[in-house]
Formats: structure tokens, C-alpha cells, sequence
């Protein structure tokens, strides 16, 4: 039993590239958060009100697209190998999609950054929904398209690695974790595809000059068709670390292999029809297109559930074996000592609370009160936040030693981190919620303009400093986990500290399931269907209303219906 | 010598941090309104109860036998 980066040299040097290349882009991100938090709350302004959807910009694609996404392609590599155990078959293709998603990144940066810097006339403020009416500079498309691009190649990298061990080995069972990663890359492309069309078709020939004006709605339809897949993109991989390294850690064995897997099918074939949800107050889509999204993402509540249920198993089992005893004393017999253990439950339990407050924004009628509120905020930053920023950094101090072969540094302090963030976020995600339910409005500096928001309990000061104090707190913990990461990489080598790379073993395993799960072909074939029941008709009944370039010379016909209903409303009076 | 293990102590503190947070929602429709000076006091105290507990010697628990690690 050895390490991962004495099994594979070159594959480690890849994993450890895309770590690092996440972890700066989580440290700048993380900066920015908190000159958004200071900022909003009007505790410390040192950027001007102008700048502040730029800062945001920075904020939301470092964390969710750059940290977040190189963190798991290092990871889906990481799994891909382990479990099929042979190496990525051509290792210049494999850094050319790590160099794609390098430049892709650096170019969307360039002119987000130069929204900051006068002399540069360029700009990109358009956020991570980056549909229009905003546009950006067409560098900022460039460097998407390429970034997703990228994403793609990394993919094929993982399947031709599968199909030539299918080859070597027709008869069996996928190796979890690679089914994991073939899942989750088949919703990938497909939802992927949406963005890439609505970038390369619409907003990058608009940006260029070449279109004088876009379908607004029909661009962020095909933004949302990818824009909430893509948070199970970000939520998959974490599943893959509670279900596969999670078990390890607390000492037993993941509860079933079979329900993981019905998981990761449920998860292919519901995570793209759905995106309408984000879309509920748009004005030019039918109610009853609304509903069936509804529907969809309300049926993604089962393999969450089924997954709180296998990995609290999975934990108790571990328990158990290390002699924890009792309906609920078990919980004291796991490892708590261990920031990736503790890390990633702690995790789990803040998913636990971003499901609730998820059936709140996926109900229609319910969404209306908080819709485009700072609730939403709360939310996410509950998911992609916590269960996926925190499991990702707590996995860190696992996968660190494995892909350098250094011992982690510091591991009393990468405890305090984890728990850090937990108590950061507590704070914030309360505070954004709350605020939410008072109609405080997300993205934008002022919140509080001339308006006073009041608060069914406490006052909006209350809720300001909660945001400071926990903002600050999670700055602090972000400051501690990457002075783990550099502690750590200043270490000595040695593999003999550092436990064997192995993934979790199931109490019952894939032979215990039917084969079909394995039917990849067939799971992505009914995604495509549904996809297309969900989405044919919104879409056509878009375009045959306003055009694919959208009506007459403006791009947002919404707001000229709205001041059309006003003078209406007024001339009645 | 404590009653629990001090890490497990520490993570059960912090995890109490969430619960006391929305004890004050609760205690908001339960007609209570705790200013948040009070809030605050009241966490401290139930932080304190909760130590005291993993520290207060607890003599119903049986005394480990002699020469037991």
C-alpha cells in the first residue's frame, strides 16, 4: 500500500496543478467576500459603490466556477485512477485541458479586472449569471468558452481512461468512484452545452458588435438550463468524498454501493430539467413550464435524502467499529480529532439546513417572497458555501499528503479552520436569511437606500453585524487554510506518515445491485429525453414570441411592458 | 480529567453555536423577545453549563479499575 503520488508521478504533479490553481483562486475569492460583507453593511467602504458588481463579478467566478470546478477535475482524476487503477493514457492531453481551463480562467479575469482600472477600457461586471441585458467585454466569453472547453477535454481524458480498462476487464462491475465521475460528466455535457450555445451563438457575436441587441430571456433560459446544473456539478464530487472518503475516515465502510449509484443515476437524469426554477418571476415563460420545473426539482429532494440516510449510516457503522455504542454515544466515538472528518460532517449538517431553505426557493408560490432576496444568498452560500467549499478544504488535508507525499502541517490549526467556518457561516447564513424574509435585496452595494426593511425579529443592525462577524470569521478560516496548505507544502517528504491511498470499501456491494445501473448509455439517453420534454416547448414558445435576437431594437422588453402596465395602472386612477 | 474528550467538547460547542442562534427565532414566536445583549448572556450561560458538565467530576459514573490505561 503506498501513496498516490507513488502510484502515479505524473498524474499527482496534474491533481496537485489543479489544487493549487483552486486554492488561489479560493484565497482572492474569499478577499473579495469580504469586501463585499464591509462593504454592504457600510462597516469599512474601500472600494467606490461603482465598483461593487465588479468586486462580486471576482467574487462568484473565483469561488463557484474557478475554485470550485479545478478542485473537482483534481479530484474526478484523483478517483478515475485509483479506482481503475492504471494511469490517464496520454498525459499532453491531459495538461492541455488543465491549460485550457488555466487560460480560459486568466482571460474572463483580465477584463473583470480592468473594470477596476480606468485607463483600461474594458469591463465584465455581469456576475456569474452572466446573461443578458448585462454584457461584458468579449474577452470575458473567450475565456468561458475556452474554460468550459477545457472541462470537456478533461472528460474525454477520464472516458478514454475508462474504456480502455473496459476493455481490459468487459465483464465487471464500474469501480464506484469512476461511475461517479461518468455520471456526473454525462449531465455535465448536457447541461454544459446550454451555456457554450448561449455564449458562443448570442453574447460573444453581441459583445463583438456583430448583433445589435439578443433575446435577453432566451440567453438566461439556456444560462439557467446550465446555471443550476452546474450546482450539482460542484455538489457531485462532494457526494463522491461523503460517500467514498467520509466512510474511511470515521473508520467503516460506505452502507450500500448500490443505493450510491441509484443516487448518482437520479442525480443525471434530474439535474438539467430544472433550471426554470431560478427563473419563476420571469415574466415571458408559462406558469405551467414553471410547474413542471417545479416538479423536477422537487424529485431531486429523494437522492439527497437518500444520501443523508447512506452517509449517517455509513458514519454510524465507522462508529461502531471503532467501539462507539448507544442510540446517539456513537457520535462520541467518531474521529472528531480530524479536521477531514470533522470538516466534512460538519458539512453535511449545513447541507442538511440548504435543503430547507431549497424547498423554500424551489416551491413557486413560495419563492415569490424571496426571490432575488438576500435568503438566496443565504442559501447558497449554505450548498456551494459550506457542503462543497468546506468538504472540498477539509478533503484538502487528505488529499494534500497524498499528492505531495508531505505530512499535513498544523493539524490542531486545520481543526480550528473547519470549525471556523462553521461558525462563520452559521452567523452570515442566518443573518442573509433572515434579512430575506424582510425583503432585503441581493447584488447591490446599497441595500438600504432610503428604505427601512423591518425584521420579524430583531433589527436590521442585528443582522448587518451578524453578516461582518461572520464574513470575518470566514476570511479568518480561509487565511488559516492556506497557511495549512503552505505549512504543509514546506514540509519534508515522507509517504511513511502519510496513510495509504484507498477509498472507502461498501457493506454492500455493486454485485448486490442490478447490472443495469452500470447501462451509462441508458441513463444519459433518458436525460436527454427529459431535457428536451422540459425545455422544447419554454424555449420554442420563447423564440416564436420575441425572436432568436429578441424584439425590435431593445433586449429587455420586459421593462417596457412594466412602465406600459404603470401608465395603464396610473391613467385608471 | 474531563467527561468528554476536549476536542469532542469543542465541536460540541461550536455545534451548539447554530442551535442557540435560532433558539432566539423560537423564543421570538414563543412571545419571548430577548434583546441580543440577553441573547448573548444566555448563550455564554448555556456554553458554561454545558463545560461544567464535561468537567464537573461526575461521581455516578463507575471509577476506573486499577492499572486500566
Amino acid at each position: 500500500m503506498s501513496t498516490y503520488v507513488e502510484q502515479f508521478p505524473a498524474e499527482a504533479r496534474l491533481v496537485r496543478s489543479a489544487m493549487y490553481t483552486a486554492f488561489v483562486a479560493l484565497g482572492l475569492g474569499a478577499a473579495f467576500g469580504l469586501l463585499q460583507v464591509l462593504h454592504r453593511t457600510n462597516v469599512l467602504r474601500v472600494i467606490d459603490s461603482t465598483d461593487y458588481y465588479t468586486i462580486l463579478t471576482l467574487h462568484g467566478v473565483l469561488l463557484v466556477l474557478t475554485f470550485t470546478i479545478f478542485f473537482l477535475v483534481a479530484i474526478f482524476t484523483w478517483a478515475i485512477t485509483t479506482s481503475l487503477d492504471r494511469p490517464l493514457p496520454d498525459h499532453r492531453f491531459s495538461w492541455t485541458w488543465y491549460g485550457l481551463m488555466t487560460g480560459g480562467t486568466v482571460l474572463a479575469a483580465i477584463p473583470i479586472v480592468g473594470g477596476l482600472i480606468d485607463q483600461i477600457d474594458m469591463s465584465a461586471a455581469v456576475l456569474f449569471t452572466f446573461y443578458a441585458p448585462l454584457q461584458a467585454h468579449w474577452l470575458f466569453y473567450v475565456g468561458l468558452a475556452l474554460f468550459v472547453v477545457g472541462t470537456w477535454l478533461a472528460g474525454v481524458d477520464w472516458i478514454r481512461t475508462y474504456l480502455a480498462w473496459r476493455r481490459e476487464h468487459p465483464d465487471e462491475r464500474i469501480p464506484l468512484p469512476t461511475f461517479m465521475v461518468l455520471t456526473t460528466m454525462g449531465f455535465w455535457y448536457l447541461s454544459s452545452v446550454g451555456v457554450a450555445l448561449s455564449v458562443l451563438v448570442f453574447l460573444l457575436p453581441w459583445s463583438l458588435g456583430i448583433f445589435e441587441h439578443v433575446n435577453a430571456l432566451l440567453t438566461r433560459t439556456m444560462f439557467w438550463y446550465f446555471g443550476h446544473a452546474v450546482v450539482y456539478f460542484w455538489l457531485m464530487p462532494t457526494y463522491l468524498l461523503w460517500y467514498l472518503l467520509l466512510p474511511k475516515v470515521a473508520g467503516g465502510k460506505l452502507f450500500s454501493d448500490p443505493l450510491a449509484r441509484i443516487v448518482f443515476v437520479l442525480f443525471l437524469l434530474l439535474s438539467t430539467p430544472t433550471g426554470i426554477h431560478h427563473q419563476y418571476l420571469d415574466p415571458g415563460i408559462a406558469e405551467g413550464f414553471k410547474y413542471v420545473a417545479m416538479t423536477n426539482t422537487m424529485f431531486l429532494l429523494l437522492p439527497s435524502l437518500l444520501t443523508a440516510f447512506t452517509v449517517v449510516a455509513s458514519i454510524e457503522h465507522g462508529a461502531r467499529q471503532r467501539g462507539g455504542t448507544g442510540r446517539l454515544r456513537w457520535l462520541g466515538a467518531l474521529p472528531w480529532r480530524d479536521p477531514v472528518f470533522t470538516g466534512m460532517a460538519l458539512a453535511g449538517v449545513m447541507f442538511a439546513a440548504a435543503g430547507f431553505s431549497g424547498i423554500v426557493n424551489a416551491g413557486l408560490n413560495v419563492n415569490y417572497l424571496v426571490h432575488n432576496t438576500f435568503w438566496v444568498v443565504g442559501h447558497f452560500h449554505l450548498t456551494v458555501g459550506t457542503a462543497v467549499a468546506l468538504t472540498f478544504m477539509a478533503a484538502s488535508y487528505w488529499f494534500l499528503p497524498q499528492v505531495t507525499g508531505k505530512p499535513l502541517w498544523g493539524r490542531p490549526l486545520a481543526l480550528g479552520q473547519v470549525l471556523l467556518w462553521f461558525l462563520g457561516m452559521t452567523f452570515m447564513s442566518n443573518a442573509m436569511h433572515r434579512g430575506g424574509l424582510a425583503g432585503i435585496p441581493r447584488r447591490t452595494a446599497e441595500p438600504q437606500y432610503n428604505f427601512s426593511f423591518e425584521p420579524a425579529i430583531g433589527s436590521v443592525a442585528e443582522l448587518d453585524a451578524q453578516v461582518v462577524l461572520g464574513g470575518t470569521l470566514l476570511f479568518l478560516s480561509t487565511v488559516l487554510f492556506l497557511t495549512v496548505v503552505l505549512g504543509t507544502l514546506r514540509g519534508g517528504v515522507d509517504p511513511t506518515r502519510i496513510p495509504a491511498n484507498t477509498y472507502a470499501a461498501a457493506l454492500s456491494e455493486a454485485e448486490d445491485g442490478p447490472r443495469i445501473l452500470d447501462n451509462l448509455r441508458l441513463w444519459v439517453l433518458i436525460a436527454v429525453v427529459l431535457v428536451i420534454l422540459a425545455y422544447a416547448f419554454p424555449i420554442a414558445a420563447i423564440v416564436d414570441r420575441s425572436g432568436w435576437l429578441g424584439p425590435g431594437g431593445s433586449p429587455y422588453p420586459q421593462v417596457v411592458w412594466v412602465v406600459e402596465y404603470l401608465v395603464v395602472a396610473l391613467a385608471l386612477r | 480529567m474531563s467527561r468528554i474528550d476536549p476536542v469532542v467538547l469543542l465541536v460540541l460547542l461550536v455545534f451548539t453555536v447554530p442551535i442557540l442562534v435560532q433558539l432566539r427565532t423560537v423564543a421570538f414566536y414563543l412571545g419571548f423577545e430577548p434583546t441580543v445583549t440577553q441573547s448573548i448572556i444566555l448563550g455564554l450561560a448555556v456554553i458554561v453549563v454545558i463545560v461544567g458538565w464535561a468537567y464537573w467530576p461526575a461521581r455516578w459514573l463507575p471509577s476506573e479499575p486499577e492499572g486500566c490505561e
